[in-house]
């Protein structure tokens, strides 16, 4: 038999520990059309049955109020689940049967999970299950994802709880209350023959947007005005909840807890943010420095591979499509694992100890005025190292908008790869204050940055207003097998979807270089599209060698310093001294301008469609192209006053 | 009376009373901001905002616009000096740096000393009458002197 | 418990001056995490508890700095062993026993 789960509760609860612990590695993201946000699957058979587990994400209530909530809260209610594994925290678990109760009104087959209880047990924290089952009427299972403990009677429970009869477990609110969810119910039923009847009537006077929009034709303002009873009825629920809570748990004692101590020190009013700073730079330098030395291995030992192949099999188109176009391909791809790698690592680190809220709690501030949150500063500082692993950090964000915010500005973010196109033209133009000259860039991009998240904001997603709220949980040393689960998964993601797209658009671009003639680049098609791309670029003075680059640049930025010598077909002195030819200064300042800003590299473009669809991809283009456009325009002519 | 929670000191536990009647608000309800529930601050962000608030056992954190939607009352009868209009009331706690504390000083007020309030913001210590403005009024905390 | 604080204050921001020269980033790390054992000095005796808190993640923290710092060092084939490293990991090993020890005071 198959069963169908579903797993529920308030973020932080333990929730993806649980699941990874029921599901072990035979897992995916499941990939639901128009969700940025993760939901993931996994099979697990027990006792001859095969169950299909849903990780819902993490929400506090079923009242569609974010995309979370309506993520969740759709699917229970229209592909009804078999059974529901509701998870509360053994250490508050108030919000959790909260959670509960309003699942219950679903007439859902219900289990409540009470997670992380070998912490409460350390702390001589008492809970009483079946005291607990006895108030709430569904089955009870006390687990810890991080020891193991309780999950074969979980999943004992979840198989004997999908073969008992759907029963009708509500909580009877006051009378008077419960006259007017009836007196609704009994409305609704009658107009439209609605089978939840009750669970509809109880979010109309909850005010849930989307069913009171539903339910805007029938004549129910006679009863109640939605939304009337929106505090009255949460706070019956947590009356119930607290009688509850205190009739199955013994005391907690009141010390100054292992994490108010580290909160203690982490969010200090003069040290928390120097800290975040400092611990920030420490994770930059791994991901990007100390695994290094393996990304070079990685693209030496393919560079040589190519060199061997040429060696071997002569001159010739295939020879050159293998070595230039497929293994460099492949290079390009694995070049950049040890970074995501390392980055996802570390990612994991600090989100498994509770470090990563309490980062985003301290930097807030900053973003705020930004229109972002705390949450978006780390992916913006990632961004100079490269915009790749910065975009992959965005996931996490709970709020859409931010996320997609944050993902279309962080390539503004002058990253590594831009530096020596900076150096080549700074060296040659600017000889004299190169310092200043790359500074000022680096400056730019992080305006940049910041123009571009206001500008999104105020026309993108003008009006809408988020709110921030942060949990923060306990901190906790993180299990090595999460880590390496969580690493591992979001690798393989990036590999999958992004490595397939990058390897395919450098094949292209082989192609483009190498035909129609492979000896003479000037006249290859990709020459003759920079040609036709310089037409764009005339306001801006750059001939078709500098659009040509640029063209090449969109591949990996650092292509256009050596796709300037391919054009003059010289290195060195010489190509200085063409270069200095090509540009005048205030166009070569507009050019390293427009290199700061303009279109993402594929490897970029390649994730952020995986992270956020082909329309984000393609939205991402334009904007950056014409924001470089824009910017490159304004140096021209600010430019030409003083010149 | 009522505050709002953006006001009430770190350290201090306070009453819901209400909460904004906005998917703001539906959020606040379901994460335990419950009207009728206490809450306590617990510490807040290096540069003031956000700040963490303990409600129903968990740890939680909102940006002081959000706060400042919802309405307490300071528990054990505190009042800010910004909400009371007459009496003689001591003061029990002050929130601010040395700098606020000591210009109040000069004024005569301190943690533990009486003051007698004429109207509002107008307040007569034992050094004088002043004026005190709404900003600094919120930040000085008193309680109903009963003897 | 204050005095092992001002001995490794003290430590590790002559660990500083050591490292401002040629590391000036990492040397700017451990002032900063030095600070976390300054702030624990300045604060009140009554309150042991925070007292040990400073000290505790503050030996996390250096045990950190020290760990990823000799990753490093492995990662690029150059294993240092001068003045400052051996400091460094000194820092970090104590930091690591200090941060063990501490936490039994915690619930």
């Amino acid at each position: 038999m198959t069963i169908r789960v579903a797993l529920c509760g308030n973020p932080n609860v333990g929730k993806t520990s649980l699941f990874n612990a029921l599901t072990g590695m035979r897992q995916y993201v499941a990939n639901w059309p128009g969700v940025t946000v993760e939901v993931k699957e996994g099979v697990r058979s027990w006792r001859g049955h095969q169950l299909i587990i849903t990780d819902l994400p993490g929400t506090y209530s079923l009242l569609a109020t974010s995309l979370d909530e309506k993520i969740a809260r759709d699917f229970l209610l229209y592909k009804t689940p078999d059974v529901v594994v509701v998870i509360a925290d053994a250490l508050s678990m108030e919000q959790g049967l909260y959670l509960l109760l309003e699942i219950l009104e679903l007439e859902a087959r219900a289990i409540l999970v009470v997670n992380a209880i070998d912490e409460a047990r350390q702390k001589g924290l008492v809970i009483d299950r079946q005291e607990l089952s006895k108030h709430l009427k569904v089955p009870v299972v006390l687990t810890s994802a991080l020891t193991g403990e309780g999950i074969q009677d979980l999943l004992d429970c979840i198989v004997s709880t999908a073969s008992t009869e759907q029963k009708r477990v509500l909580f009877n609110f006051s009378d008077k209350t419960e006259k007017m969810i009836q007196q609704l119910a009994a409305l609704i039923k009658a107009q439209v023959g609605e089978a939840a009847s009750r669970w509809f009537a109880i979010k109309y006077l909850e005010g849930d947007p989307h069913v009171v929009e539903r339910l805007s034709q029938l004549v129910l303002k006679s009863v109640a005005k939605p939304g009337n009873l929106k505090s009255q009825i949460a706070r019956e629920r947590y009356d119930h909840i607290q009688l509850i809570v205190k009739e199955s748990i013994m005391a907690i004692s009141k010390e100054l807890s292992m994490s108010e101590a580290i909160d203690h020190v982490l969010t200090h009013k003069f040290i928390g943010i120097p800290i975040f700073l400092a611990l920030m730079y420490l994770a930059f330098n791994f991901a990007f420095e100390t695994v290094q030395p393996l990304s070079d291995f990685l693209e030496g030992t393919f560079s040589h591979l190519a060199e061997l192949t040429k060696a071997r099999l002569g001159e010739g188109m295939v020879t050159s499509m293998i070595a230039d176009g497929i293994l460099g391909g492949v290079g390009a791809v694995l070049a950049f694992v040890p970074n995501i790698f390392a980055l996802f690592f570390l990612l994991g680190i600090m989100e498994d100890s509770g470090y990563l809220p309490r980062a985003a709690f301290v930097m807030d501030r900053v973003m705020y005025s930004l229109k972002l949150s705390g949450r978006s500063f780390m992916s913006f500082l990632l961004g100079f190292g490269c915009s790749v692993p910065a975009v992959l950090s965005t996931r996490g964000i709970p709020d859409v908008r931010e996320r997609i915010v944050s993902v279309l500005s962080v390539p503004f973010v002058s990253c590594s790869a831009r530096l020596p196109v900076y150096l080549l033209i700074a060296s040659i133009f600017f000889s004299r204050n190169q310092g200043v000259v790359v500074f000022s860039i680096y400056v730019l991009s992080m305006f940049a940055a910041m123009i571009s998240s206001l500008v999104l904001n105020r026309t993108l997603f003008k009006g809408q207003k988020g709110i921030f709220v942060l949990e923060l949980p306990r901190y906790r040393l993180p299990s090595f097998r999460n880590l390496a689960l969580y690493t591992w998964l979001r690798g393989k993601h990036f590999l999958v979807k992004a490595g397939t797209i990058i390897f395919i658009s450098s094949l292209v671009l082989w192609a483009l270089m190498y035909f129609p003639d492979p000896n003479d680049v000037t006249r290859s098609f990709a020459a003759q599209i920079g040609k036709a791309v310089s037409l764009v670029l005339r306001p801006l003075k750059f001939d078709w060698r500098a659009s040509t680059a640029l063209f090449f640049g969109v591949a990996a930025k650092e292509i256009i310093v050596s796709t300037f010598g391919m054009l003059f077909n010289t290195q060195g002195e010489t190509l200085t001294e063409q270069l200095s030819q090509l540009f005048d200064p205030v166009t070569a300042y507009s050019f390293i301008v427009f290199v700061m800003a303009y279109i993402p590299c594929f490897a970029t473009l390649a994730t952020i469609k995986s992270e956020l669809g082909t329309k984000y991809a393609v939205i991402s283009v334009i904007y950056s192209f014409s924001m470089a456009y824009v910017l490159a325009l304004a140096v021209r002519m600010i430019g030409g006053i003083f010149a | 009376m009522a505050m709002s929670l953006s006001d009430v000191p770190v350290g201090f536990e306070a009453k819901i009373i209400s909460v904004p009647d906005d998917d703001v608000g539906s959020r606040l309800l379901s994460m335990g901001f419950v009207p009728g529930n206490s809450v306590k601050v617990i510490s807040c962000a290096p540069l003031g905002d956000p700040r963490v608030y303990m409600v129903m056992g968990k740890m939680v954190t909102l940006r002081n616009d959000e706060a400042k939607r919802i309405l307490v009352s300071v528990e054990n009868g505190m009042e800010p000096l910004s909400n009371v209009t007459d009496g003689i009331w001591r003061v029990v706690h002050l929130v601010g740096g040395r700098n606020f504390r000591e210009k109040l000083r000069s004024m005569g007020i301190d943690i533990g000393s009486t003051v007698k309030i004429v109207s509002k913001g107008v307040v007569e210590t034992n050094r004088g009458v002043f004026r005190i403005g709404l900003g600094m009024a919120r930040r000085i905390f008193l309680r109903r002197d009963d003897a | 418990m204050k005095f092992l604080l001002l001995f490794e204050w003290l430590t590790a921001f002559s660990l500083f001056l050591l490292m401002i020269k040629g590391e000036t980033m990492l040397a700017f790390c451990v002032l900063i995490f030095s600070f976390i054992y300054l702030f624990g000095l300045l604060e009140s005796r009554k309150d042991p508890q925070r007292i040990r808190a400073h000290a505790m993640v503050g030996g996390i923290m250096f045990f950190v700095v020290a760990a990823l710092t000799f990753l490093n060092d492995l990662a690029r084939l150059e294993l240092k062993f001068n003045l400052s490293r051996a400091l460094l990991i000194l820092l970090g090993v104590i930091g690591l026993i200090q941060a063990r020890a501490v936490r039994k005071h915690f619930k």
